[in-house]
């Protein structure tokens, strides 16, 4: 059923979803500001976080966020530092990164396993989820992971 | 005078009456006491025999279960195939080492048990699919949790001999570390080496360079800093330090002691190189010195992080703080009797 609304009340109607429009382009402004995870893009920068192993050792992580310079087509890169020694050895560069609004989904490929990660935004602006080893056919021994924004970070401290 | 003689007789008799009656009192009285006094002895005999027994027991039964955990952790760590298996069985292998350290750390030489693990961890390969799932990490885990038992066995030793001895507190920067820490198999003080006390007091005096008391200044803080006595015994502690893998955790070390004789004339007591890490347990790991002195050298941190450098503390204290094991040969023993004696005429001369 279709409603044709004229005259001085459609004015009116039209007016309110004006109003809705701006408040919602606000909004979404104030959201991409405060909590940037909510935006399609991630802040630059460095990251902190942890890595949760399936036997419950929790690792401190640093990831390095980066764009690359090219306007068009802006393309993430992140590096993830595990904080033990030697850190070389424990430092990824994760692969087939997706930012959505809400998600973060990357792998990481180490020598022996490669992982797929998602982790979902949280209210705090702080990133959560897990990742599953392809070598974890029943899906028992998922690794958690966080990862905290600069701005998190900051306001923290 | 016949009522008088009649009241006499009377006391008299009363007397005569009363005196067995009395002694036999006295005597039963005493013999109360004499009886109390032996049960109480006696008691208390009894009581003391209970405690100590207790107590013996006591010790006993604690023995045997440092005895009982000392042969299961000790057998299960030296079986043939404890170095195979996946991390969960390295992870229990852990666990007995705790033990064994926690409880006969001051006693026992663990450094060949630490350093067999640290290998068998290094090249620990995964025995099936769940294994492999973040074997690299769990791997550094399990080394990260070696090194913290390693620290903390040697720390609390350290403090222990340190209350009877002389401590010295070496800090060795590790410059050129970037804000990333290099790869493994890259050397610090690969062609240069950082001697204590000299290059720490040069930094000291760094801002005094061009100054004319400069020399003297620098002789008065080596001689200050790097002069260690215990007993009246003065030495000179002289450490120079090369070669450090970060990843390993290891760096070069030689040591030179000399003793200060009291003509000013100098013997050289130690000299000897060695590749120090965090297995060095000061009671046991240690170096035999003139007059059942020890010295003992211990890695207290290595901080690869926020100004990188490596913490090491050295310790001169007297032999019998060390491990029950290491007891004083027959040359020591003279050299200790002879010790004695003369601190012995030194007492009497400065009395007379």
């Amino acid at each position: 059923m279709v409603t044709i609304i004229g005259g001085k009340q459609g004015d009116r109607m039209r007016h309110i979803k004006t109003c809705f429009d701006v408040r919602n382009v606000i909004f979404s402004l104030l959201v991409s500001t405060t909590f940037p995870s909510l935006a399609d893009t991630l802040h630059e920068g460095e990251w902190s976080g942890s890595y949760t192993l399936y036997n419950s050792d929790t690792l401190d992580v640093l990831y390095d966020v980066q764009y690359s310079d090219l306007e068009e087509n802006k393309k993430i890169s992140i590096t993830m530092i595990i904080d033990i020694e030697p850190q070389s050895d424990f430092t990824y560069l994760l692969e087939d990164v997706v930012v959505d609004a809400n998600k973060i989904a990357f792998k990481i490929k180490k020598p022996q396993e490669t992982k797929s990660c998602e982790l979902f935004a949280q209210d705090n602006g702080k990133y959560l989820g897990q990742c599953q080893s392809d070598l974890d056919t029943n899906g028992k021994h998922l690794t958690e992971i966080l990862m905290i924004p600069p701005s998190v970070t900051d306001k923290q401290n | 005078m016949e009522g008088e003689n009649k009241k006499r007789d009377w006391i008299d008799l009363l007397f005569k009456a009363m005196t067995p009656v009395i002694a036999g009192l006295l005597i039963a009285w005493a013999g109360y006491v004499g009886n109390m006094t032996l049960t109480s002895v006696e008691s208390k005999k009894e009581n003391a025999r209970l405690i100590t027994e207790l107590q013996i027991n006591r010790e006993q039964a604690e023995s045997e279960l440092r005895k009982d955990i000392f042969d299961q952790a000790l057998k299960t760590l030296l079986k043939e195939d404890s170095g195979k298996g996946d991390l969960r069985s390295q992870s229990k292998r852990m666990l007995r080492l705790e033990l064994l350290a926690l409880n006969f750390g001051d006693s026992l030489s663990l450094s060949p048990l630490f350093t067999e693990f640290k290998n068998d961890l290094e090249q620990a390969e995964p025995v099936d699919n769940e294994d492999a799932i973040d074997h690299p990490e769990r791997v550094a885990v399990l080394q990260k949790r070696l090194r913290s038992l390693a620290k903390k066995v040697s720390s609390s030793q350290l403090s222990s001999v340190a209350q009877h001895g002389f401590l010295i507190n070496v800090r060795v920067p590790l410059k050129g570390f970037g804000p990333r820490v290099p790869r493994c198999g890259h050397r610090f003080y690969d062609k240069e080496v950082y001697i204590w006390p000299d290059d720490k007091v040069k930094e000291q005096l760094i801002d005094l360079k061009d100054d004319k008391d400069y020399p003297d200044l620098l002789k008065s803080m080596l001689e200050e800093l790097g002069i260690v006595t215990v007993g009246k015994i003065s030495r000179k502690v002289i450490l120079t330090f090369s070669a450090v893998d970060h990843c390993a955790k290891t760096v070069l070390v030689n040591l030179e002691i000399i003793r200060i004789m009291d003509s000013k004339a100098e013997v050289i007591e130690v000299s000897r190189e060695f590749r120090l890490d965090f297995f060095n347990f000061p009671k046991v790991d240690n170096t035999r010195l003139f007059n059942n002195h020890r010295f003992a050298i211990v890695m207290e941190n290595f901080n690869v992080k926020d100004d990188p450098h490596i913490l090491v503390a050295g310790v001169i204290f007297p032999a019998e703080y060390a491990s029950l094991r290491d007891r004083p040969g027959m040359r020591e023993a003279l050299e200790l009797l002879q010790s004695a004696l003369d601190t012995e005429q030194t007492e009497v001369k400065v009395e007379e």
